[in-house]
């Protein structure tokens, strides 16, 4: 039995197949339109998937679909009604594409994928709900969903048992805590819905000073439960986020040219502390309420991963279980899951243990595309070779770009689609910006562990971060050998790797521990700054040949940079947010 | 050979080549962003006449009668929880768009 699962036109569209049960791909649009969290139908994805599966659109045998469309057309006329006639731009902006496709999605799904059966709709924060726990270890856990907004809810609270999946709370939008980060996201002068992670990353540079003013704007029930005051925000009818009063409150709004000063390093370090309360507020009521020791999240607020690193210590919750692509594109994955376990009551046959869903190019196709570009390169005869001279090359200090198998699933690149490098060179950072990611100064860069090491560099909380959803502090004693990786906060937002889950990956690490005694590295998405993931081998190479990286490892290849042409595109001048 | 270009091209001989397609390539450069805007144009105003009275219609006796269609937040709570009771449904029910 095949279910494709599909989830479009807000941010992130993606698709998600089951075979049987088991996801056997899955993959966001924005890989291969190149275009960062692309919102079209995702037909490239889509197509991906039925070609693992090895099928024609028509031999589907249910779509799912991650949101009720009449429900969310729904919840946009009432901001209409409510905010008449002030709303004109946003529904000018809004109403082309509701007509032409948001309403449309059964005839749009039939006409390009070839099915010929009805579309299930499954509620929002239901398939996000669905994607984090029945792909999770638990037989029953308390979930919780937190995002910007869904069809009416933004806050979602209840119960996975078995096979069901019972959703007892929400809030409802305008109420969303999502919303709130987005605004401050864009008061901030970062892109809304794509720099949520920069607020996060600058927080630890700030002091919470301003609490205090964020308790104006948010209630916070004795439940946990919240409400925005809405005077302070006008995203419920305008295209913009914080409102005159917001503006009043928090001072100027900051320019994306502008400096970065200590006062909104502080705003983002008293928002944080702000969704922190929240967060912990709502799963304290969840636990009160369940009993249960597990606990499931989805929903783009849980890749807030410092106060993800907090929850065992703030909650009485006891393990964790995020799906990795928590942000929209994972409902694609729900809303498929939900059908076959839920819906049609199949057993529960599929534990998520990696986010390896994406497409891999055969050793064959890999060549032939370095020889049909007359790319020079070399081949290694083994594996242990490639990861003996990759480690050695990341030792000398070399920036490397790393394509390897399958792609990951999710906004992280996981030791697929990763660039690596020494974390104990302090100017690691500076070279990686200066080679490659032309980033802001204030974000950290990741690191990657070996499993068996983690507890030893970091004060993990738990056996293992596959998924790079939390955030633990460095050891103090060992913040000095690894600096690069440490922020200013002495943490760092680790993934640790198996060799299980990824065996080429954790050679390399322990190849380089070898050399140099740390079982740590950088690991860097594989993409500039303003573009997606790299998904095919052009697309590394591209990417290698434009920017500053020293060489490619692809698959058994390595690639150096400086015998190939250079300059193949100016990657600095097409740096965005 | 039986598409219109092929008909126009073997009609007026060279002239085809030398003028016209040159001409139509102008005619088309200028045309083009005249035509996006005047759709721009026609799309604002039909929006905003759907806006106006189609919303408007709605809005105007709620505002007037004091009707809300979202909670802005402006009353202090309890709780800020709404119960619901989303389970399984049968397989029918999924396929709503409400």
């Amino acid at each position: 039995m095949y279910i494709l699962g599909i989830s479009c036109y807000y941010h992130d569209s993606a698709a998600a197949i089951l075979k049987d049960g088991i996801i056997i791909a899955a993959a966001e649009e924005e890989r291969f339109t190149r275009k960062k969290h692309d919102t079209s139908f995702p037909l490239n994805a889509i197509n991906y998937c039925l070609k693992e599966a090895g099928i024609m659109g028509k031999q589907l045998d249910h779509i799912a679909f991650y949101e009720k469309p009449i429900l969310k057309f729904e919840r946009l006329m009432a901001q209409h009604f409510q905010a008449w006639p002030k709303s004109f731009p946003s529904f000018h902006k809004a109403m082309p594409s509701w007509m032409v496709e948001k309403l449309r999605v059964p005839k749009t799904i039939a006409k390009k994928t070839g099915y010929k059966g009805d579309v299930l709709f499954i509620e929002h924060h239901l398939a996000h709900a669905a994607s984090a726990f029945l792909p999770s270890p638990f037989e029953k856990a308390a979930i919780l969903t937190v995002d910007g907004v869904g069809e009416w809810s933004t806050t979602t609270l209840g119960v996975g048992d078995g096979n069901d999946i019972h959703l007892t709370k929400e809030i409802k939008f305008p109420h969303s805590l999502g919303l709130l980060y987005s605004t401050v996201t864009a008061f901030l002068g970062f892109t809304v819905n794509n720099s949520e992670y920069k607020v996060m990353g600058l927080a630890p540079y700030g002091k919470p000073k301003h609490v205090d003013k964020f308790r104006k704007l948010i209630r916070i029930a004795k439940d946990g439960s919240y409400a925005l005051d809405m005077s302070y925000f006008v995203y419920h009818y305008k295209m913009t986020m914080p409102g005159p009063k917001f503006i009043e409150l928090f001072g100027k709004p900051r320019k994306p040219s502008d400096p970065m000063t200590h006062h909104y390093e502080d705003i983002a370090s008293s928002l944080q502390v702000i969704t922190e309360e929240i967060i912990f507020g709502l799963l304290n009521y969840l636990h009160q309420e369940t009993k249960l020791d597990n606990l499931c999240m989805a929903g783009g607020v849980a890749l807030n991963t410092v106060a993800n690193g907090k929850i065992l210590d703030k909650t009485p919750f006891k393990k964790i279980w995020i799906q990795p692509a928590a942000s929209d594109a994972g409902t694609s994955l729900g809303a498929a899951i939900y059908t076959y376990n839920t819906i049609l009551g199949k057993k529960r046959v599929y534990k998520q243990t990696h986010a390896y869903l994406g497409p891999e190019y055969s050793t064959t196709e890999i060549e032939d595309y370095l020889k049909a570009n007359s790319i020079i390169y070399s081949t290694f005869k083994t594996d242990k070779e490639m990861m003996d001279t990759t480690a050695k090359l990341i030792a000398e200090d070399n920036v490397i770009g790393w394509f390897q198998g399958r792609m990951e699933w999710g906004p992280r690149a996981l030791g697929s689609r990763s660039i690596l490098s020494n974390a104990s060179n302090p100017d690691m950072k500076e070279i990686l910006n200066l080679k490659v990611k032309h980033r802001e100064k204030f974000r950290p860069f990741a690191p990657v562990v070996t499993v068996e090491d983690a507890n030893d560099w970091f004060e993990m909380k738990r056996d293992e971060v596959p998924y790079m959803l939390f955030i633990f502090p460095v050891r103090k004693e060992k913040r000095k050998i690894i600096p690069s990786v440490t922020h200013v906060d002495g943490s760092g937002r680790m993934q640790t790797i198996s060799k299980e889950q990824n065996p080429r990956y954790y050679g390399v690490i322990k190849a380089f521990e070898k050399i140099t005694k740390v079982p740590v590295l950088i690991n860097t998405s594989f993409n500039i700054r303003g573009e997606p993931i790299v998904c095919t081998p052009h697309d590394a190479y591209r990417c290698m040949m434009g920017t500053g990286i020293d060489y490619l490892v692809m698959d058994r290849f390595l690639i150096k940079r400086d015998d190939n042409p250079k300059d193949m595109w100016d990657s600095e001048a097409l740096a965005t947010d | 050979m039986g598409s219109k270009g092929g008909f126009l091209q073997r009609f007026f001989g060279p002239i085809y080549r030398e003028v016209l397609t040159p001409f139509g390539q102008t005619i088309l450069f200028v045309m083009e962003p005249i035509g996006r805007t005047i759709g721009n144009i026609v799309n604002w105003i039909l929006l905003l006449a759907t806006y106006v009275i189609g919303i408007g219609i709605v809005a105007l006796p709620s505002k007037l009668l004091g009707k809300q269609y979202l909670d802005l937040g402006d009353k202090e709570k309890e709780t800020y929880y709404t119960a619901i009771d989303i389970r399984t449904k049968k397989l029918d029910e999924y396929k709503n768009q409400f």
